[in-house]
Order: structure tokens, then sequence, then C-alpha cells
């Protein structure tokens, strides 16, 4: 039940801050630390947030940070411009973009996740925001 | 722009499609993966690390307890599993506000209530001018408008670096290096938090200067900071009971500075330092023990004596704190102390997993959040001195690995791929191969981004690479050939001979 819960929104934080050929050594990380700890996991009020962290902390790649790309052969659904854009952000906003926007985290989750606080997260989105609406050439939807 | 994205809400938008694409395309992860009842997808030191912690679980069910695995058990107290810390994100905030004297400062400080001893802490501060007056601060130097420390309750007004001693306590005698290191660890206490622009560096050198810029009525400053909670061996400072204080310091005028300041509004706000759940309680000895036994530090303490100044008896600070999930040594000798020895110890099995020199009072180079000194030296990595190659041993025929091309100048790419066997994991070792045989000429070494920089060592002096991580080579390895002398050489991606290609450098 607790996996069911926590699994897919945990694969998909992962998905993209990892390479996908490494997420599931990182989803099984977080899972055996859950296990291991469960009597403290049980009791969290975000456990996939604390599970993200558990994941990035073990995922000692090289690659950590990376943001693949779409599937290539899915449907072209996502604007090619927009992935060297999310790549040219700086690494914590991308992970902010990410979680808040691809993920659905609040910004008080992705700041327990990035230890980072709350103000820095919603700082780094705005400022993301920003460079991505400048790198697209759109404008701020009012 | 294509017709999919028109507005920032559907930039938004794009990014969950992208999320959604990604995440469907990593298949779902399968709670019986951990009981083994099936094949894991993962690599073999996963499995076992998987197979390790159900065992952990087997123990702590039968026993309530979690024991760390060591070699040294006989020294680790075994840690109740129920009492393995949480650690809450929530954030805490305190606000200050100056009275009349200050002209209505207001400092605020947030940071997390609780942190993970050995890991970083952010903290935010904000210095509202809520006064009817313009109040300047020095923002000379490094633009630093509050000074933030972190510490145990009570001891934040003794600033000082928690790497290391403040004092030198060492007389690099290995001998003394234990009672050195516990007398060190009674030293660790508040810390000055650094600028973000700064993280991870152990001095800043900010002078300051008249540079005043004001802080208008109504106008605030933000100011982020972060701070190392490192942790001796033994029971945590203060029990864990921490607080972080957010001072700021202004003038009434520019002239003022610096001998007529305002009276400092301060902010100060508690926080719980918990206990890593890998840091169990070892004696200082057990981890002491085999960095002495390791032999890189004690190796290194004859080089940093000045040459000819026998009146400059050396003598170095240490420090032996927890940071991220390990025991972390800094060694810094009083004379010539630009450079700092740092060794990691791993806390499972009380073993030395890497020795560097670090240059400057920066981050060592493998400190994921640090922030990167331009043109600043990189570390040293110390390994034991390796033997080259036997002359002939693994270039012409029978070598071990093929280059292609065979013939390159300097500065165009080469690609090597090994025959046989397996390869040191982001390291490739260039020997010159003259009629007397073969020598180092230097080192390509992986950086973290995955694209290889050149290292040599001095004249007449061996060179030092990493431990060698073994991986079969997946693809055949691209360098760019470094700028060295024509002639024969010939690349090892193995530390021995197994894996050797010869090549030519040519004008």
């Amino acid at each position: 039940m607790f996996v069911a819960d926590v699994e897919p929104g945990l694969r998909r934080a992962l998905s993209g801050h990892l390479p996908v050929d490494l997420v599931p050594d990182a989803l099984s990380e977080a899972f055996v630390y859950a296990w291991v700890h469960w009597v403290q996991v049980r009791k969290m009020e975000n456990p996939g947030g604390y599970l993200f962290r558990v994941a990035q902390s073990r995922s000692r790649s090289r690659r950590q940070g990376l943001l693949a790309g779409p599937v290539p052969s899915a449907m072209p659904a996502v604007e090619p411009a927009l992935v060297t854009a999310m790549r040219s952000l700086p690494g914590q906003q991308r992970s902010v973009v990410w979680l808040v926007h691809g993920c659905g985290w609040s910004h008080r989750e992705v700041a327990a996740a990035l230890d980072v606080s709350a103000s820095a997260v919603a700082t780094h989105l705005s400022r993301a925001l920003v460079r991505l609406r400048e790198h697209l050439g759109v404008a701020a939807h009012e | 722009m294509s017709e999919l994205e028109r507005s920032s809400d559907d930039v938004t938008a794009a990014v969950r499609r992208w999320a959604d694409d990604l995440a469907d395309s990593v298949p779902p992860f399968q709670p019986d993966m951990l009981t083994g009842r099936e094949p894991r997808p993962v690599s073999d030191h996963r499995r076992m690390l998987s197979v390790a912690a159900a065992v952990v679980v087997a123990l702590a069910g039968v026993g309530g307890l979690v024991w760390v695995s060591s070699n040294r058990t006989a020294d680790v107290v075994p840690i109740d599993s129920a009492s393995l810390p949480v650690v809450d994100g929530a954030l805490v905030s305190a606000t200050a506000t100056g009275d009349a004297a200050t002209t209505g400062i207001e400092v605020t400080v947030e940071v997390p209530g609780q942190v993970l001893a050995g890991s970083r802490a952010t903290i935010d501060v904000t210095i509202r001018n809520e006064g009817p007056d313009t109040v300047f601060w020095q923002a000379g130097g490094c633009a630093i408008p509050a000074t933030v420390v972190v510490g145990p309750v009570g001891e934040t007004d003794v600033y000082g670096p928690v790497r290391m001693s403040r004092d030198p306590v060492w007389d690099g005698d290995p001998a003394t290096f234990a009672t050195a290191v516990m007398s060190a660890g009674d030293m660790v206490g508040a810390q000055v938090a650094m600028p973000i622009s700064m993280a991870g560096w152990a001095d800043r050198a900010c002078g300051a200067n008249s540079a005043m810029e004001p802080l208008a009525p109504g106008e605030q400053l933000d100011y982020q900071a972060t701070a190392e909670i490192r942790v001796p061996p033994g029971p945590l400072p203060g029990d864990g009971a921490y607080e972080t204080v957010a001072s700021f310091v202004g003038y009434l005028a520019v002239g003022d500075y610096p001998q007529q300041p305002l009276a400092p509004v301060e902010a100060r706000v508690g926080l719980t330092i918990v206990g890593s759940p890998a840091r169990s309680t070892v004696p200082v000895e057990a981890v002491t023990a085999p960095i002495v036994d390791d032999g890189r530090l004690t190796a290194w303490i004859p080089t940093t004596v000045i040459p000819g100044r026998p009146d400059l008896e050396q003598h170095y600070l240490v420090g032996l704190t927890w940071w991220r999930d390990g025991w972390e040594l800094w060694v810094r000798p009083q004379w010539n102390g630009s450079e700092a020895m740092r060794v990691r110890v791993d806390p499972a099995s009380l073993t030395v997993v890497d020795a560097r020199i670090v240059h400057g009072g920066t981050a060592a180079d493998d400190e994921p959040d640090a922030a990167v000194v331009p043109g600043g030296t990189p570390d040293e990595i110390l390994t034991q001195p390796i033997s080259p190659p036997e002359a002939g041993g693994g270039a012409g025929a029978g070598a071990g690995a093929t280059a292609t091309p065979s013939v390159v100048r300097a500065g165009e790419q080469i690609t090597v791929a090994a025959h046989t066997g397996q390869i040191c994991a982001g390291i490739a070792l260039i020997y010159t191969v003259t009629a007397d045989g073969t020598r180092e000429a230097g080192l390509l070494l992986d950086d973290v981004s995955g694209s290889a920089t050149w290292h040599t060592a001095p004249e007449g002096s061996p060179i030092t690479i990493p431990p060698c991580q073994q991986v079969d080579q997946q693809s055949p390895a691209t360098y760019i050939v470094p700028n060295l002398a024509p002639g024969n050489y010939q690349l090892c991606l193995t530390r021995e001979s197994e894996a050797c290609a010869p090549f030519e450098i040519i004008t």
C-alpha cells in the first residue's frame, strides 16, 4: 500500500533528476531505506519527499542532475525548445520547476526535499520561469 | 515557438507533460524486488545492498537493535533502532526589531527547525527598514549584510571554524594523533555561516572598505547563507540544541563607519541537530587508528616542513567531524597553511576511502554543493605511488588496447578501446616510451562533468592517481591528446599494463 501510494510520485520526481536508466536503482535504494527505517518513515507527513532525498544522496552517479529529454517516440507534446531551455537553467532552479510544475509538489514539499527554505523555492521558481519565458519567447499569462 | 506553447501557463503545462512522458518510460518499482523473489534489475553491488539491508531488518526485528557494520565492532556502540531520528523539514523563524536607537531595523532569520548532523543548513535572513531614516550598511568586500552564526545554544558568540581546531594542537607525531583529535573535538562549536556564493569554503577573505549602501525606509535586504553542521565524535554538542543568530549593524550616515555604529539588531532562533542514522557512537581511536595505519597522512607530514627554517617548528590544526555520512578529518599546517589535508573514513568499515590535499581554504573538489573558486588549484588526490609498466610491456604487439588513430597531434582526439579485462573508471595514464623504457607523463582524469582533464606531477615526483574503480569498458574512450612533445607514448586504462595502447604524437 505504501509503495503504491508513494512510488508513482517518487518515480516521476526522480525521472527529472537522474537519467531514466538509473531511476529503477534509485527507487530500489529509496524503498530499501524505507523498509529499514519503516518505524520512522510511516510517521512522516511527506515520505515521498524524504525518500526523494534518500534516493538523491544514494545515487552517486556523476550524471545526477541531468534531465532526460522526452521519449523520442512519444507524441510531440513537448516543445523541443523547452528541453534546451530547462537544461540551461541552474540545477536548483531546474529541480524546483520540475518538482513544482512537473510533479505538482507544494513549495513546502520541495523545500523539504531540496533542503532549502520555502522562500528560496519561490525565488528559484520565479527566476526560472522568467528565464524559461525569455528563452521560449513567451509572455507571462495574466 | 511552436503551436504547442504560447503562454507561460503552457510552459508549465509542457513541463508536466514532459514529466508524464518520462515517468511513463520508467518501469514501476515492484515491492517484491526487496524480498528477492524476483531478480532485481540492478547492479550487483546494489543487490548486495538490498540483501544487507534485509539482514539488518532481520536483526532489528529479532533484537531491536541495528548494528553498524564494522571491522572494529567491539568498539562500536549499537544504536537503538527506535531512536533513529527523523528530520522534520519544517522551517522556523524569528524576528527582532530594533528600538529607536537602531531606527526601526527589523531582522528576520529563517532556518529548518531540525537539521541532520553532517549536512548543510541554509539560512534566510531579511533585513527591513521599518523606521523613518535611511540606514547605511557596510557593503564592501563580500557585501554581507548580516553576520550569521550557527552553534550550540550559548556558544554562538564563539566564532570560529568548525572544520579544524582554532589553535594548532598536533605536533605531527602519530603517537599523539588521537589525543590531538580529541582535544580538537572539544573545540567544535559555532561557526560563521558563509554566503551561498562561498558555500563550502573554510575561510572567507572579505576586506571591508568604505563602500556603504543605503537601506531606505520601507526597503529590505535579502541574504541567504549556509552553514556546515559538522559535529565531532561522541554526543552531539549541546545535546543537539543549537541556535542561529543573525546580526545586523547599521550606520546613520556613511561617515559614521566604522566608529559610530548603531546598536546591533540580533534575531535568534533555535534549531535542533539530530544525529545521522549512520553516525554511531564510536571512540575517537576507532577512527584515528585507520587513518594512521593508512599511511597517507603520515607520509604527507614530512613534506610540510619549511625548508631551511628549523626555527619554524611545524604544528597542525586538526578536526575530525561527521560530514556527509562519513568521518572527515582536516589537517592544516601552522606554517605555510595554504594547503590542508582532508581524509574521509567510511563509518561502516572504518577504512580510509579518500585522502587529498586541498588548496586555499576552499572546499574539496568532491564537495557537491560547494561554490567553485575561479582559477582555484585542483585537489591533489593522494594514492600510493604506482610503478610504471615494464618497458615495452603493453606497447607494440600484444598490447591490451588499441588507439585510433595511432598517430596524432596534440589537441586532436584519440579513441582507445580495451581488448580484454576491466579498466579503471575515469582514469587514463599516459607514459612516455623511449629506448630506456617507460616513464609517467601524466594522468587524464574525468571530472564531475564527465570530461577529462590533464594532470601531471612535478619533475622527478611520482604521479598520484585516485583509487581504481574497476569496470567493464562499455564503449571506447575518447580523449583530447594533451600538449606533449612529439614522440612515442602509450595510454593505459588500468594501473597495470593490461590495457595499454601505443600511439605517436607528431608535430
